[in-house]
């Protein structure tokens, strides 16, 4: 479900303003470590988690307006290639930023409060956090069917995704459409890399190993559908998990 | 170009090339290549943290032969063909005497082939793989660290004493991994015939998906576990681990993962009653230890971890090794290494003449919470030196005969 998240940022995002964001991991990353710092920091006891995830996620997705504001706007009429080497740049400032201001070491997230058990499903040991997440992807899917179907601004957003040029001659706003998306697309990768603060280790790579993945299933779902995202990110998942059951080599693509 | 520019371009060419020559004759240059960043992060960090502080005390009171130590260092994001490329630069270009450092197994033999065909002195400090020294072992390779067979076997001679008859194990795919697991099986076997091999699981470095991992093991019901994951794959799997409850369910054995940079991360929920080699510097009475930690501290205002200690005392081995030659020419530093003795914080250590592996030992131990401290800690440790696990000569000349 976390593959879905940030797929569907990264699908939105490409289908509407056709800009391969592979800032997509970094901004993943960033919320990451945000949500780390402010789980920590804020004294609301068992809220604390969920507030910092909530609030990392919204401050990526600030941060995601702000570059779209400031950087991208400048480099949409020109070639593709700019538009990803100035995303690339971005990968390495994150990068960089989050090394300095946290260091190097791995980091441990806190447990969701609440969530920390685990239940017997089909005789195996499930953990709760898990099927939270489970449940919480057909939630976020429907919140953005019912943004692009049932909202005005996701009709144009549709509309855009199928016919860029059309939109624009129609006299909409194509800046800020393009920002409302690209703010909407960070926000998912936040929201994504947030929650996976109880599972994983925090490390300065983590926007590396995400972004491979995220892209596989933004292709195979087809770019620019957020429906085809999730049903990929289902598909990809099983099959993933599936392979690594039954081969317990992994290869890591390194030189060994 | 005009011609006054060729000129002016010339002579800076002569300036520049003049001032680096230059400092190479007044500095002994050092090419120091290794992961800092990638997974081997949170050990390489402290490791360079060990090697300036050595660096800086050795060059306060006047360097070696008369000249100070110049460290030049180089991130090979973990990929041998980073670090083999920047190995040739240091060379080529920075007039460096020895290549010092790696940490991931695979770079460091790629690093090693490469210091054999460029006769250079490859310092190794981290790389475990007992191969570096004996299968593909040659004359300009020295290591610092216990290798995989010895932590393996010290890890063996304890967990054969105990019940445990069905093993699994977890790893790094990669040649690191594959060795830290042998050499333990193996031994294992001979001390209890009975043991049996219920599952391997190999994830990519890096790249574990847990969840499918923990559950893979649980479902062969092993009694114990041996694993060799560390860093960010070993955090993801206590994760996991813990959630579906395996720690209550088998023993488990984990090789370095004693180590402050791979036990400090979990903080409370480091599983107790492992059985793990580590370092237990809050621990060790000896008084030149003691005085380390003390200088480190007021230095870097945090406690040393093993990176710190092994950058430590790779370049203290550099230094003594410098002065035993009384050159910085690689045939002499090769010979002075061979049965080099150096006085460590952990005590005198010495580099075999064999094969270049460095007696430096391990601390066996059972992993413990610390509520004060709030991380896990290692009692009941006892430092295994690295004589008591290695091989003889005789031995090890089989051993690199087949390279």
């Amino acid at each position: 479900m976390v593959l879905f998240l940030i797929a569907s940022g990264l699908s939105l995002i490409f289908g509407v303003t056709r800009v391969v964001n592979f800032a997509h991991g970094s901004f993943y990353m960033l919320a990451a470590y945000l949500a780390y710092t402010l789980a920590g920091a804020l004294p609301l006891g068992g809220a604390s988690f969920y507030v910092a995830v909530a609030l990392a996620a919204l401050a990526v997705g600030a941060v995601g307006t702000l570059v779209e504001i400031a950087l991208l706007r400048r480099v949409y009429r020109a070639p593709e290639l700019y538009q990803l080497l100035l995303t690339f740049a971005l990968v390495l400032v994150v990068s960089d930023v989050v090394k300095l201001v946290w260091g190097s070491e791995n980091k441990t997230g806190p447990s969701a409060p609440g969530l920390t058990g685990a239940v017997r499903v089909a005789g195996q040991l499930v953990p709760t956090y898990d099927l939270a997440l489970i449940a919480l992807g057909p939630c976020v899917a429907a919140a953005l069917w019912w943004l692009f179907y049932r909202t005005r601004w996701g009709v144009l957003i549709r509309a855009a995704t199928l016919d860029r040029e059309m939109v624009a001659l129609l006299g909409v706003d194509q800046a800020r459409l393009f920002t409302g998306v690209f703010a909407l697309g960070s926000l998912l990768a936040g929201l994504a890399g947030a929650l996976q603060l109880p599972r994983v280790a925090l490390t300065t790579v983590m926007d590396a190993a995400i972004i491979t993945e995220a892209f596989v299933v933004v292709v195979v779902g087809g770019m620019g559908s957020v429906p085809g995202a999730l049903l990929a990110a289902v598909v990809i998942g099983v099959i993933d998990a599936f392979g690594v059951l039954l081969l317990p080599c992994s290869s890591s693509g390194r030189g060994v | 170009m005009s011609p006054r520019r060729t000129l002016v371009a010339l002579a800076a060419v002569v300036v520049l090339g003049a001032a680096a020559l230059g400092a190479a004759q007044t500095t002994i240059r050092i090419g120091e290549i290794n992961s800092f960043s990638g997974i081997g992060a949170p050990f390489t960090g402290p490791y360079w943290n060990g090697v300036q502080l050595a660096i800086d005390e050795v060059n306060a009171r006047g360097g070696v032969l008369g000249k100070k130590l110049d460290v030049l260092k180089r991130d090979d994001k973990g990929q041998p063909a980073e670090a083999v490329k920047h190995a040739q630069e240091l060379v080529a270009s920075e007039q460096v005497v020895l290549i010092a450092g790696t940490f991931l197994s695979n770079v460091g033999l790629a690093v090693s082939d490469w210091a054999r065909q460029n006769k250079m002195l490859f310092v190794a400090a981290e790389p475990l793989t007992e191969a570096l020294t004996w299968s593909k072992g040659h004359d300009h390779v020295v290591r610092v660290r216990p290798n995989t067979y010895e932590q393996g076997r010290m890890l063996a001679e304890k967990a054969g004493k105990l019940k445990y008859t069905k093993w699994a194990t977890i790893g790094p795919n990669y040649e690191y991994g594959k060795r830290a697991w042998e050499t333990f099986r193996d031994r294992m076997k001979e001390l209890k015939p009975d043991v049996q091999v219920v599952e391997e699981r190999w994830p990519a470095l890096g790249k574990i998906d847990a969840g499918i991992e923990v559950g893979a093991i649980l479902a062969k019901n092993p009694e114990a576990l041996y694993v060799s994951l560390f860093g960010s794959d070993w955090i993801t799997f206590v994760r996991e681990a813990k959630k579906r409850g395996l720690f209550d369910r088998m023993f488990v054995v984990g090789i370095l993962l004693g180590e402050p940079e791979y036990i400090d991360p979990l903080g409370l929920e480091a599983p107790e009653g492992m059985l793990v080699t580590g370092y237990p510097w809050y621990d060790i009475a000896a008084p030149a230890h003691k005085d380390f930690v003390a200088r480190f501290t007021k230095k870097y205002d945090k406690n040393p971890v093993l990176g710190s200690l092994v950058g430590y005392i790779t370049y203290l081995s550099i230094v003594d090794a410098i002065r035993k030659a009384g050159s910085t020419e690689t045939d002499k530093l090769v010979a002075a290494f061979r049965g080099l003795k150096v006085d460590t914080p952990i005590g005198p250590i010495s580099y075999r003449a064999s094969d270049g592996q460095s007696t430096m030992g391990a601390w066996v131990g059972t992993t413990k919470l610390d509520a004060k401290r709030g991380v896990g800690i290692v009692v009941n440790h006892e430092y295994v030196p690295g004589d008591n696990v290695l091989p003889s000569d005789d031995e090890v000349k089989k051993l690199r005969s087949g390279s």
